[in-house]
């Protein structure tokens, strides 16, 4: 979820990259986890579902 | 309900009627003309692949959305690769060298689930949520927002992932 923070700053960037590279897992962790915010972000808004006014 | 053919064709002329704007909006977040032209167009499959499943009755807004949004992630990928590289190149403890995981393929049936457990969220869980995934603003700006603290908006952006994540696992 930090990732999603415009506020992760360079240390925050490189503690995940890092974490990154420990290992395979981890990088299948953040393979989920980016798959599951793109899809959040298709989902269209209750706005965007609404009959234009 | 309108065909699926249908649906390509009006994305399809919403990207090309509003092509200048949508590639506007996309560089002025990534700073680069190129990469924002990669954006629109990566945001155009992933709309085709995905716009039979809902109802959408503003297009446009959504395309505009969806456009900045993937600006956003492809901006903060970026970021965060050249910070992995860089790491790696310095020779630390590397296991396996590799790219990020770029080519994400969107599965129709957890895009469902996931938009049902959005569905049944508290509805202000579900606002904080869309300020926080679609508009884009911070926890912090959610909170200013909302004259709540910081604590409760990353608590209940916390329930919503975990809430969707449970439905694609659970599944």
């Amino acid at each position: 979820m930090h990732l999603h923070e415009s506020t992760l700053d360079a240390a925050g960037r490189e503690n995940l990259g890092l974490w990154l590279q420990e290992s395979i897992a981890h990088r299948k962790a953040y393979e989920q986890a980016s798959a599951l915010w793109l899809m959040m972000g298709l989902v269209p808004t209750s706005s965007e579902l609404d009959d234009p006014s | 309900m309108v065909r699926e053919d249908d649906q390509v064709l009006s994305v399809m002329d919403i990207f090309i009627t509003h092509r200048t704007q949508l590639c506007q909006a996309a560089a002025k977040i990534l700073g680069s003309r190129d990469r924002a032209e990669d954006v629109v167009h990566d945001a155009y499959l992933k709309i085709i692949e995905v716009r039979s499943s809902f109802d959408i009755k503003q297009p446009v807004a959504y395309v505009f959305r969806v456009v900045r949004n993937l600006a956003i992630d492809h901006y903060r990928r970026i970021s965060l690769e050249s910070t992995f590289f860089a790491a790696e190149e310095e020779g630390r403890d590397t296991p396996s060298s590799g790219e990020l995981p770029e080519a994400i393929s969107i599965n129709r049936q957890q895009l469902i689930l996931i938009a049902r457990a959005l569905d049944q969220l508290p509805e202000r869980t579900r606002m904080v949520f869309e300020l926080y995934r679609m508009g884009g603003h911070t926890q912090r700006e959610i909170a200013k927002m909302l004259n709540v603290s910081p604590t409760l908006i990353n608590f209940m952006i916390r329930d919503a992932l975990d809430q969707c994540r449970n439905a694609v696992v659970a599944h």
